[in-house]
């Protein structure tokens, strides 16, 4: 490539990059009501959507984020909550089952798997092989995390016909 | 061009200490006990902007702010800013796939940066001592700069980086007894890392070789950054990277305002603050306001941010690389003279 025509790329490539800088500044003081702030990492803003109650925005956040830090068991377990506050039972599932290779054996994992897989098997309705098979699933999640030391709620339990076990 | 000086410093000795040779981010360190603290959580954000990123930026301004860029790597000084763009374009619209790799890289390749940059600053300033290290003391002091990059791949895991994918979290808790043999065998070898400068630097002086007090401090601070980085990397990290980006700023600086000034006249702090000015600017564009913009692509604003963070951070090791590179560039080791 001659001098002259990389120049032009170099020019070309700065002025793409100033157009996006221009649009991602005026986006993101749209987003956060004035020029973007110092933010360090999506994590912290994560947790802001989520303490606010704004779980769709936490749960966008939570799985990007976990698509780099795979291992951040807090926010693992916050994105499947999210899911399962918005009553999103089989995103719910899918979260904490893809997590569960990079954080196994962990009693609160397997208790979201069990209320996710419960709700699914009722949300179910059309194929009853389907129903059951979530019902086992969530069967099979609750003694797990009752096996890990879990409490779970007597209603969840109750409802996949395992034994409550009372409280101190 | 100035005379070689005995201590070597870029502008004086107890400067040069603190914010190269890492004395002031060794009494941070010592300051922040309590790295979960409000005022520190505070300030991590401006430490972040007006040190790392900032630092991330110089790189590039240095770049293409001096006379004569890209006369001896056009491919990289003309190509680079295009094929990076279109590089973490590709790595947030795979992200799923691909960035947890892309995150690796960045993370497994930031300490043997620093490791360098430690190597580099001692070369620099021998030279500038009039004391040139001959092939051995260079391969001593290298040794000296890599060994903490070397402890850095025995991080605890999950470490963020490569050794994620040999090592699982799972692995180390099913194995336990040889994992905390593993933490402990990282320990001392941290201590070794903090020690072996200064055991080189009495060595190097009982045969003669009066090498600047600044070469060990630079070693000493960078096998201490890493050493620290690993008890608690998410706690310490901002500090240690803007100590990283403090040391990388002072000497970048320095150099282009003498070199600017020298070749335009004029007292060099108005080119200095030219300078910062603008990589506080371009550190503002890329870090805070370009993960944005994927948003108007349908791509996610949390992968936006960490994979620009990521590529910035890898176009600033291989444009530092080639910027520094002495090889490469006679005017590069010209300037350190400045």
């Amino acid at each position: 490539m001659s001098p002259d025509r990389a120049r032009l790329v170099l020019r070309a490539t700065a002025f793409l990059l100033a157009t996006a800088v221009a649009a991602g500044f005026w986006r993101g003081a749209r987003e956060e009501g004035g020029p973007p702030s110092l933010a360090l990492s999506p994590l912290s803003e994560a947790d802001r959507a989520y303490d606010a109650d704004d779980h769709a925005r936490a749960a966008r956040l939570y799985r990007g984020y976990l698509d780099l830090f795979p291992y951040d068991f807090a926010a693992v377990i916050r994105l499947g909550r999210c899911h399962l506050l918005l009553k999103e039972w089989r995103a719910a599932a899918d979260a904490f089952e893809r997590h569960q290779r990079f954080n196994p054996r962990r009693a609160e994992l397997y208790e979201g798997l069990a209320f996710a897989y419960a709700n699914l098997s009722i949300a179910e309705t059309a194929d009853p092989v389907a129903r059951e098979a979530h019902r086992a699933r969530a069967r099979a999640y609750a003694s797990a995390a009752l096996a890990s030391g879990a409490r779970l709620a007597p209603e969840l339990l109750g409802r996949l016909g395992l034994p409550v076990v009372a409280g101190p | 061009m100035s005379a070689p000086r005995a201590h070597g410093a870029f502008i004086h000795p107890v400067a040069d200490a603190l914010c190269v040779g890492g004395l002031l981010s060794l009494a941070a360190l010592l300051l922040v006990r309590d790295p979960g603290a409000a005022w520190y959580r505070a300030a991590v954000p401006f430490l972040s902007l007006f040190l790392n990123m900032a630092h991330f930026s110089a790189s590039t301004v240095r770049l293409y702010g001096r006379t004569g860029a890209g006369e001896s790597a056009p491919a990289f000084t003309y190509l680079g800013p295009l094929a990076a763009l279109a590089g973490v374009s590709a790595a947030i619209a795979l992200a799923p796939w691909c960035g947890r790799a892309v995150n690796a890289l960045y993370m497994t390749w930031s300490p043997w940066h620093y490791s360098l940059q430690a190597y580099g600053l001692c070369v620099l300033y021998a030279h500038r001592a009039g004391l040139p290290p001959d092939a051995g003391e260079s391969r001593a002091l290298k040794a000296a700069a890599l060994f903490p990059f070397a402890l850095s791949l025995m991080s605890p895991v999950p470490s963020n980086g490569f050794l994620d994918f040999i090592v699982s979290p799972e692995w180390a808790a099913r194995h336990l007894p040889l994992y905390e043999a593993y933490a402990a065998t990282r320990r001392a070898l941290s201590v070794v890392a903090v020690l072996l400068p200064l055991a080189l630097f009495v060595r190097l002086r009982a045969k003669g070789r009066a090498f600047p007090f600044l070469i060990p401090l630079v070693l000493v601070s960078n096998a201490a950054w890493l050493a620290v980085n690993q008890t608690s990397f998410d706690r310490w990290w901002y500090l240690v990277s803007a100590a990283h980006g403090l040391q990388y700023l002072f000497v970048v600086t320095t150099v282009h305002a003498r070199e600017k000034s020298a070749a335009e006249g004029g007292v060099a702090w108005p080119h200095a603050l030219r300078f910062y000015g603008a990589c506080l600017l371009l550190s503002y564009a890329l870090w805070r306001c370009l993960p944005y913009a994927y948003g108007w692509l349908g791509l996610g604003y949390a992968e936006s941010l960490l994979l620009v963070i990521a590529a910035i951070n890898l176009h600033h090791f291989v444009a530092d690389a080639y910027l520094w590179s002495v090889r490469s560039d006679q005017r590069a080791a010209q300037a350190v003279l400045l």
